[in-house]
């Protein structure tokens, strides 16, 4: 098992939970504002969070694996 | 829009305002959309279980915790997860009813509980809903009574808290006092209340709770929960006694009711990561109504339309009657009675009955408040549009 830990790449599974769950968190801002998807300021900023998550989830995955 | 493999990807929930009846309190929590995520193979919440191989012993995800504080949330002795509401339905029935005997039901119960009659081979006596369309403990009684005279004493009671017909609320502690009278154990259906508003089992005097995970505790199908008081949680909660005759095994403390271990992947994670939300939400009930309130005087103001549900509203779950309006519309208008959910979908509304003028049900359950008043005022200009007199 230690092995195993050793050759699988941690940081690139990471990420793409990270990733994963942030377009989850703009899903869920979609369903909420359904069907005008007309975002609060607050709502704005949050999809801006989710954005910069994922683009350093997918930075990190093409370092990591690539 | 990219399909899935083979199947379509599904955005009712991310592009429509849903008002499905049976599906509003059911949608996941952000949480259980990220926890479905990664728990989604089959066998994968079998990662940690260990001797005693049971799912309520599993820690990683915290199935047993889960089952700990689910039961004192609904203020019950113990609670079982099943696949669904109608299973826990049947592990009542096949732990207290055997073969021709009698069980009291609301006769407005969902029909999974008739066939979890039918399938130990019960009998079900109804209880005659009011001309209002509620169950009273006054009929109860009568049912009852009319259940010793005629077929037996009744092995059980179970009564709608909510019923899916008109989201009507019914008197179920006085229900209880009535069948306890009797020494007849009661069962809450509660998978219109459970997730949606408080449930105090203890003060309810009630034996068993239902509840429907993907009904109303925001996790996916199937997944529910029976919740049961000291009396009966070893009869239902009993574990296997067989034995293979010729290779001699057993199966440990497996329990029977259940046929073992009863959900997992991802209903029961879904189900536990939502769960903190879900024991939030309850307690903001009147905000839902508030929001329901709004959609609901917008229709009234409708000449001709009326709430089919008892009003004032204590549900969100609505039964309405446009026989006076949009159904005389319908009478005329190119697209029959398909113009009501068309107007709806032109505007981002969808889980009206297609077609349905006359009554129909909606749920305004979990819409932000803008949302109801966008709901409310869709409405409005569908009935504007169609010349129907708005006061």
């Amino acid at each position: 098992m230690e092995d195993r830990k050793q050759q699988m790449s941690q940081k690139s599974i990471d990420a793409v939970f990270a990733g994963l769950y942030a377009f989850t968190d703009i899903r869920g801002l979609l369903r909420k504002s359904a069907p005008q998807h007309i975002l609060t300021p607050e709502e704005k900023e949050q999809i801006l969070t989710a954005g910069n998550t994922i683009r350093t989830a997918i930075a990190d995955i093409e370092r990591d694996l690539i | 829009m990219i399909p899935a493999g083979n199947v379509d990807t599904r955005f009712v929930e991310e592009g429509f305002i849903n008002l499905d009846p049976i599906q509003a309190a059911g949608r996941l929590t952000p949480e259980a959309m990220k926890a479905v995520i990664s728990w989604g193979d089959g066998y994968s919440v079998c990662d940690h279980c260990h001797k005693p191989f049971r799912l309520d012993y599993v820690n990683n995800p915290p199935v047993a915790d889960f089952h700990e504080e689910a039961a004192k949330w609904l203020n019950m002795d113990s609670v079982m997860l099943t696949p669904g509401a109608r299973r826990a339905f049947q592990v009542v029935t096949g732990t207290l009813v055997g073969k021709g005997e009698p069980v009291v039901m609301t006769g407005m119960g969902h029909y999974t509980a008739y066939l979890s009659v039918e399938v130990v081979d019960g009998i079900v006596r109804e209880i005659k809903p009011t001309p209002d369309h509620h169950i009273t403990a006054e009929e109860t009684a009568n049912a009852i009574e009319d259940s010793i005279r005629e077929v037996g004493t009744p092995k059980l009671v179970f009564v709608d808290a909510v019923d899916f017909m008109y989201g009507n609320m019914h008197e179920v502690k006085e229900i209880a006092k009535v069948a306890h009278q009797y020494d007849i154990p009661v069962l809450y259906n509660g998978v219109y209340t459970v997730g949606v508003l408080p449930v105090d089992g203890k003060k309810l005097g009630v034996d068993f709770i239902v509840g429907s995970g993907h009904k109303s505790m925001a996790a996916p199908a199937p997944s529910g929960l029976l919740a049961v008081n000291e009396e009966y949680a070893d009869s239902i909660t009993r574990t296997t006694k067989i034995q293979g005759n010729v290779t001699g095994r057993k199966f440990g403390i497996k329990q029977v009711g259940i046929l073992g271990c009863s959900l997992m992947g991802d209903p029961v994670v879904g189900l536990i990561a939502s769960f903190p939300t879900v024991k939030e939400r309850v307690n903001h009930f009147d905000e839902e109504l508030a929001n329901h309130k709004i959609v609901t005087d917008a229709l009234m103001s409708i000449e001709g339309t009326k709430v089919a549900s008892e009003y004032p509203r204590r549900h969100t779950l609505t039964r309405m009657d446009t026989t006076e309006s949009f159904n005389v519309t319908a009478q005329t208008h190119k697209k029959r009675g398909f113009f009501l959910s068309s107007g709806l979908a032109k505007r981002g509304i969808t889980g009206i009955m297609p077609g349905v003028t006359k009554q129909w049900k909606f749920n305004t359950y979990g819409l932000t408040r803008p949302q109801a008043e966008y709901l409310a005022d869709a409405f409005l200009d569908i009935a504007e549009e169609n010349n129907l007199a708005i006061h």
